[in-house]
């Protein structure tokens, strides 16, 4: 990444993580609330929601750093629970996308903003003063509460032994400042992966559809052989 | 393989809603069946369903099914010992035009002239009956009142554990990597054995080619990762399930007050994986009508957004049959609307293999009407 200086940083996450690397990585976009939500992503691009706008940022290197597990789901990232598995320079099992902070289980201001060093001198080829390690949550109990928003216990999830989207939505529904599942997704058994990261306005999604798309052609699997029908 | 004869009696590919359903009808007629997933049970297209029970505005060629499947939802609760879910709310095919109106009162008309009653067309006052909130520009629609929609993971669950009582054995992580056939049996080979069957039941949906293929058949129909969106909970505005005419929409209140928003838009799936992505910019398209056809969704937020990867042939209608060695039976490639037909599918499959033929009509689902390829 060092040869590469025009490579588009982006940061998510304006916490001590995020802002320590963005203080090191002057040409880096930080994407943060509440300025701007991040609420999904794909390979290559960021997809933001701000005001009435939904708008794709490109990116050639991205930085988790908010607490947001769907964002390393939707890009494939190995995980262990709902924390993705990173080496000790921070960076996942997908090439040029880190994790750091809360997301891996820094317990501290101090933890985060180290590994928000390390990752940027990562970045900038520099040689890290230190090593990351992720910090896997402690087993949780029955009684525990899994989700402060909402007060959703482990035994309440085990008992309603449903994992389908609107299930999920039913048990954890949707207030102001959901952790959107951060901590119960794991215990959630084999959930469904679920997107986005944060909600978004319908309206806001809406207004990007301009001219109707060709429909999207059908898939084939390659082990078919020469092109199908 | 040993030389002990094999305790299976049928050995069903597939662990989603048809499979299992296919299980279950052929465990109630006195087999041994085993059921190999390669994955967990609804994993894909099943569990990330919009689940609508439809028999509204179907090919001719599974109106019959249809009905004969919506019959078997409204007793659902006797057939696997769980309502569930179901709610008869109606289905509803909303016209924005008058010329999608013209296009509609066509269709009802073939449908009668074919004999069938269940769909009837709504003018401009009937269409607001039904759908108080829709907006003023739509000028009426079709219906069945008697469909509705179901809790797609419940479902698949409850047949599940309907197919265990019956005494079939469901078994997860099971990938097949191979099948021959010697000596009037298959032989369906996993990662660390292989099991033994004189019948294969094909029901792998996305990957029911790639199985086929492993015995020899060549079954070229594709698939596709049909997007969903929620939204957050809504005070009630909507009773029935809600499609359009001229663009792609299925669209649904829960009682949570959350609205299901799905119906043709499409992300792209991975075969090797069984993960996919979402596309953004066709998603945009699916929240553009549901909020054209509803204002009243101006204020919501899309809470969840999945997709779930589906067998599509090229004319939209299953496989259902025989394959051409002895002893298989193809069922995948629902192309987006299987959820509703799956008990009297599974029902179809079970008469075929104890039966050599079934009573609903099976021959426009030909599993090699496309050729070989």
């Amino acid at each position: 990444m060092a040869d590469a200086p025009s490579a588009k940083i982006v940061i998510v996450g304006g916490g001590p993580a995020g802002r320590t690397a963005a203080g090191l990585l002057p040409s880096a976009r930080l994407i943060a609330r509440p300025r701007m939500t991040a609420w999904h992503v794909e390979p290559g691009l960021l997809w933001t929601w701000q005001g009435e706008t939904v708008s794709p940022v490109a990116y050639d290197v991205l930085v988790l750093a908010a607490p947001a597990p769907q964002l390393a789901l939707a890009l494939g990232c190995a995980m262990q629970g709902w924390q993705p598995v990173v080496d000790k320079a921070g960076c996942t099992s997908v090439p040029g996308v880190f994790a750091i902070g809360a997301l891996i289980g820094a317990r501290s201001e101090a933890e985060a903003e180290r590994q928000g060093r390390i990752v940027a001198q990562t970045i900038l080829g520099s040689a890290p003063d230190g090593e990351i390690a992720a910090s896997p949550p402690p087993p949780l109990e029955a009684g525990d509460v899994l989700c402060s928003c909402l007060g959703v216990t482990r035994a309440a999830v085990s008992a309603s032994g449903l994992t389908d989207p609107a299930a999920i939505a039913d048990l954890f529904g949707l207030r102001a400042g959901s952790c959107r599942m951060a901590r119960c997704g794991p215990h959630l058994g084999e959930a469904v992966t679920l997107f986005p990261a944060a909600p978004v306005p319908l309206a806001a999604l809406a207004a990007r559809a301009g001219t109707p798309p060709a429909p999207r052609a059908r898939q084939f699997d390659p082990r078919l052989g020469q092109a199908a029908p | 393989m040993t030389s002990m004869p094999s305790p299976w009696a049928a050995i069903v590919i597939g662990g989603g809603l048809h499979g299992l359903s296919a299980a279950l009808h052929l465990a109630r007629r006195g087999l041994r069946v085993l059921v190999l997933e390669a994955s967990r049970v609804g994993a894909h297209a099943s569990s990330a369903s919009a689940a609508g029970v439809r028999s509204l505005g179907r090919d001719p060629a599974e109106i019959a099914i249809a009905v004969a499947a919506l019959e078997m939802w409204r007793g659902i609760a006797g057939i696997v010992g769980d309502d569930c879910g179901f709610v008869q709310s109606g289905q509803v095919k909303v016209a924005e035009t008058d010329a999608e109106l013209a296009q509609l009162a066509a269709r009802v008309a073939m449908v009668r002239s074919r004999g069938w009653e269940h769909e009837e067309l709504l003018d401009r006052d009937a269409l607001r009956l039904m759908l108080p909130a829709v907006s003023p520009h739509c000028v009426g629609g079709i219906a069945v009142k008697t469909d509705g929609f179901a809790s797609p993971y419940r479902t698949v669950h409850a047949f599940r554990r309907a197919v265990e009582a019956a005494g079939a054995v469901v078994r997860e992580r099971a990938a097949v990597r191979g099948l021959d056939r010697a000596r009037g049996i298959w032989h369906v080979r996993l990662d660390e054995e292989t099991i033994s069957a004189p019948l294969v039941v094909n029901a792998a949906g996305a990957w029911g080619p790639r199985v086929a293929l492993m015995a020899g058949e060549r079954i070229p129909i594709g698939f596709s990762a049909f997007m969903m969106l929620l939204t957050s909970p809504l005070p009630a505005f909507v009773t029935p399930v809600v499609g359009a005419t001229g663009r792609p929409l299925s669209f649904k209140q829960l009682a949570s007050g959350h609205v299901m928003i799905g119906g043709g838009h499409k992300g792209t799936g991975d075969l090797e994986t069984g993960t996919y992505r979402l596309d953004i910019d066709r998603a945009a398209f699916s929240a553009r009508t549901a909020l054209d056809l509803f204002p009243v969704l101006a204020g919501a937020e899309v809470v969840h957004a999945w997709a779930g990867i589906e067998g599509v042939a090229a004319d939209d209608l299953p496989v259902i049959g025989f394959g051409r060695a002895e002893g298989l039976i193809h069922a995948f490639g629902f192309s987006g609307h299987g959820f509703a037909i799956a008990p009297a599918v599974g029902a179809m499959v079970a008469e075929l293999a104890t039966e050599g033929r079934s009573n609903l009509p099976s021959a426009p689902f030909d599993p090699f009407r496309f050729g070989d390829g």
